[in-house]
């Protein structure tokens, strides 16, 4: 396990770095002078800009440098936790990520909840109740939710809140889980509901699959013909190994719904990281967009790997391997 | 463990221990980290030496005709009352589209910023009521009789956040640094023209300065009045004023949490006596048009600004009707128009320009993009007294015949003559911002109207981190666009929109005429002859030389439940930029 840890960690470190260098240079080739657009204002409508009040801008942005030393600088710092100063915002990057990462925790760890909670029993139905009307509903659940974008979804919950219970989501508050948890579960609710309907779909379709592979097994066979009841093969003997492939999908899935919390906080608005990396993008507050998009990508690593010991984990095969 | 299982760790592993080690000895070589803004001490910044004389000349052309400025004290009017007896107490909440980007009311620049700092900070005056200008922490005022020395006297009860009593150095201290004498602080964007009028600023004594001007200038007192230059204690730094608000306004900032709300509560230091009536307001940070508008249906808002959505359209008209909520209905301040860089062939003959105006259906206009809202409208805002034109003058103008038919058939005869007999090809602009999200829809419109003439447009859209930089380059060759203006007075219009090296002169134009005009009208102070005078300088513009095509201005909406008692029912409100300190606001006893 070591050596495999230490192994996918330098893949991991590796992965980072090339981020790194995708988001900086992205960020870069993007147009506009992002010096100017500070000064101007996000509506673009100051008009008395001086040349000393730019230079002074960029030396703050650290512009003033050749762009290799920027990039390195910034790779530097952001080695020793420190994701540099966001002007826009007025604060440094890590409290602006610190103070906006619980509300996309709430929101991708809620996603994940309902994906797992509705897909499962989703996907398990769907296979013992294969080719049957409990079957066909649930197949035509899933593409229905694989297909509908979540900002439709979400739009749908406004009007209908609005038009048919007089209800809106709360707003002007942040809420925790542990401090206020009604308000909490009022606030999060739909949004972690739509945002795990995608993965609901996927996990649905994903456990169907695989439980109609297994109970084709001979085990299975042998179980039931041991004498067992449906539910104990079901439950002690299928779905364990069913499973195997489904947890890797809501390992991996963490990354995609952490992107999906994106348009969801804007629409709920939910002052989270989505809602903070667009309004960093559409601003050029490249400091700010750097840091959130290497913070994500750091997710995307640390699942990735979480994902292949899990795995190994979960099946003594990958572990002998 | 095998060779092959080392090798796979070694391998990846020396390659990145290269990398980090190159990082951090790369890092180590960079002399200075990355530049933190420095806290100076706060001095007082001396004025330069009669700074350089603006574009508009001090004297004025002895052939233009310019009233005898009288000296007159200012008259000192109040704001009307609200309707009803005021309520002390409750908390108003309303959206913001955004975080503020900094507390300094002078050096930020959006609409959104000033409507949250608005209600922590106050100026030498501001707008009472429509058109109307009252003293803030300021008495009074008076011109000279020649009309370049304007006289403040200032209220001695005036505390800034930090308890500093305000005297007439922190006024001085302002507005130097408004006009970018401070080398501490960059200067203004939206108030720092202001230099086109000012030579220096006097302290006659605590309570009492002095502006000595170049020349008369009546829209000076008018620039003064906007939020942006909102008057400062002569102790801050730039940073102490990225952290909080320091100015002193009805209300003061109890919290904020970012990306959330702005929660601001009763100010008990406010030198204004009884005021505000509300205990809080609160600005809860929304984007997205969809959320506010259910927000405001259910009640979670008491006050929603803007245009409502179809879906949502018939509630509000029943609860209009029913007398649950109120509404005002207001023509927006910007002036939008069709942009055409006069520099670029052919938008430099003034034929193909004119016939652009001639070729677009104002009323169709109205209907398309608006849908049917919006009012006709030239360059001059149709809403300030002496300036705006009625419909039936409008109706005057080349382009809003009714019969549009003579008009386009006018038009391609000027193509014709200017060497487009078959009109020709080009490519239309547009800004992609959420800040007009009716931008696309009339840029397709003024697709098909120039179709219509013959000149055939593709689009290019253009977002806002770049839109400033090319425009400014006249990187174009036509869109739609407006006159973002805060004051709405002339001065501002023509300076940085149309005279030669208007700060946002973004067509190119240069006209000695207009120049000429320009001085004689910004410096009458008889605001009916100086109407008179702007609306010559609107004929130049329009009719002689046709380098902006108006379009009718979008209607906007003010929309609030009843137990809510805005100023004056939202009749003062006429800009986005303008005040709303909300300090005679208040809400009925729940």
């Amino acid at each position: 396990m070591g050596p495999f840890l230490a192994r996918r960690s330098l893949y991991g470190l590796g992965s980072l770095l090339g981020a790194t260098l995708l988001v900086f240079l992205i960020l870069r080739i993007l147009p506009g002078d992002i010096a100017l657009y500070f000064l101007i204002g996000a509506e673009a409508e100051g008009t008395e800009v001086r040349e000393q009040d730019l230079e002074r801008i960029r030396k703050m942005m650290g512009l003033d440098k050749p762009i290799y030393l920027q990039y390195l600088i910034w790779v530097r710092d952001a080695a020793t936790g420190d994701l540099g100063r966001s002007l826009w915002l007025n604060r440094e990057v890590n409290k602006a990520l610190t103070s906006a990462l619980p509300t996309t925790m709430h929101l991708t760890v809620g996603g994940l909840i309902f994906g797992v909670a509705f897909g499962l029993p989703l996907g398990i139905v769907s296979a013992v109740k294969q080719d049957k009307p409990a079957d066909y509903v649930a197949r035509v659940a899933s593409i229905l939710f694989l297909a509908l974008p979540s900002f439709w979804l979400a739009l749908l919950v406004l009007v209908a809140g609005v038009q048919l219970f007089d209800w809106s989501p709360p707003i002007g508050n942040r809420f925790l889980l542990w401090t206020h948890p009604r308000e909490t579960i009022e606030q999060f609710f739909f949004p972690s509901l739509i945002l795990g309907s995608h993965l609901m779909a996927i996990i649905a379709r994903m456990t169907r699959s695989s439980m109609l592979e297994v109970l084709r097994e001979d085990y299975i066979r042998t179980a039931r013909a041991k004498g067992l009841s449906e539910s104990t093969v079901l439950v002690v003997h299928a779905m364990k190994n069913a499973m195997i492939p489904v947890v890797t999908i809501v390992f991996l899935s963490v990354g995609g719904l952490l992107a999906g919390t994106v348009v969801l906080e804007t629409i709920f608005s939910l002052p989270g990281i989505g809602s903070l990396l667009i309004q960093s993008i559409n601003n050029r507050d490249l400091q700010l967009a750097q840091g959130l998009i290497l913070f994500m990508a750091f997710v995307f690593v640390i699942m990735n790997i979480l994902t292949d010991i899990v795995y190994g984990l979960l099946d003594p095969r990958i572990r002998v391997q | 463990m095998n060779m092959k299982t080392w090798r796979s760790i070694i391998v990846p592993g020396t390659v990145a221990c290269t990398l980090l080690v190159s990082v951090a000895c790369a890092g180590s070589e960079e002399p200075t980290p990355t530049p933190r803004p420095a806290a100076p001490a706060p001095t007082a910044t001396a004025v330069p030496a009669a700074a350089t004389a603006p574009t508009a000349t001090a004297v004025p052309d002895a052939a233009a005709p310019v009233a005898t400025p009288t000296s007159t004290s200012a008259t000192v009017p109040v704001p009307s009352a609200p309707t009803g007896e005021p309520v002390r107490g409750g908390i108003l909440v309303e959206d913001t589209r955004r975080d503020g980007t900094g507390f300094d009311p002078n050096n930020t620049t959006s609409g959104f910023d000033n409507q949250i700092n608005i209600t922590m900070n106050s100026g030498l005056v501001w707008n009472c009521e429509f058109d109307v200008i009252c003293p803030s922490v300021s008495k009074s005022w008076e011109w000279s009789a020649d009309g370049t020395a304007l006289t403040f006297h200032l209220r001695d009860d005036v505390k800034f956040a930090d308890g500093k009593m305000m005297d007439a150095a922190d006024v001085k201290w302002t507005f130097e640094k408004m006009m970018g004498f401070n080398p501490d602080f960059s200067i203004s964007a939206r108030v720092g023209w202001m230099t086109n009028y000012i030579i220096d600023i006097e302290v006659v004594d605590d309570h009492t300065v002095q502006f000595n001007t170049f020349r008369a200038a009546p829209a000076l007192i008018r620039l003064m009045a906007v939020g942006f230059a909102s008057v400062l204690p002569n102790t801050v730094t730039a940073d102490m004023m990225r952290e909080a608000p320091r100015g002193v306004g009805p209300f003061s900032l109890a919290e904020h949490i970012p990306g959330s709300l702005y929660r601001l509560v009763r100010n008990d230091d406010y030198f204004e006596p009884e005021m505000p009536y509300l205990d809080e307001i609160h600005l809860a940070v929304m984007s997205d048009r969809a959320a506010i508008e259910a927000a405001f249906l259910t009640g979670k808002l008491d006050i929603n600004n803007g245009a409502w959505s179809p879906s949502n359209l018939g509630e509000i008209e029943a609860r209009i009707a029913n007398g649950q909520v109120k509404q005002f209905e207001y023509p927006g301040g910007n002036i939008s128009g069709v942009y055409m860089a006069v520099t670029n062939a052919p938008w430099d003959d003034v034929r193909v320009r004119k016939a652009v105006n001639l070729a677009i259906d104002r009323d169709q206009f109205r209907e398309a993009v608006y849908d049917g809202d919006g009012v006709l409208s030239l360059i001059l805002n149709a809403n300030i007294p002496n300036q705006g034109r009625t419909e039936e003058e409008m109706r005057e103008f080349p382009g809003f015949n009714i019969d549009k038919e003579a008009d386009r058939a006018a038009a391609r005869q000027l193509l014709a003559d200017a060497g487009f007999p078959d009109g020709f090809d080009t490519t239309q602009q547009y800004r992609i911002s959420g800040a007009d999200p009716a931008a696309s829809a009339a840029a397709v419109f003024i697709q098909d109207q120039l179709g219509k003439i013959g000149i055939r447009t593709e689009f290019e859209g253009i977002r806002d981190p770049t839109h400033f930089e090319r425009f400014s380059r006249l990187d174009y060759n036509i869109q739609m666009y407006g006159f973002a203006q805060q004051t709405l007075d002339p001065d501002e219009l023509f300076g940085q929109y149309l005279l030669c090296d208007g700060s946002r002169n973004w067509t190119g134009y240069c006209s000695d005429t207009l120049q000429s005009m320009f001085v004689g009208m910004s410096s009458e102070q008889d605001p009916v002859k100086r109407g008179v005078l702007a609306r010559e300088m609107e004929d130049q513009v329009i009719l002689t030389d046709a380098i902006y095509a108006p379009l009718p201005q979008r209607t906007r909406f003010y929309t609030w439940y009843s137990n809510v008692h805005p100023h004056a029912d939202g009749g003062w409100y006429i800009s986005w930029y303008m005040e709303r300190k909300r300090q005679s606001w208040w809400k009925d006893a729940e």
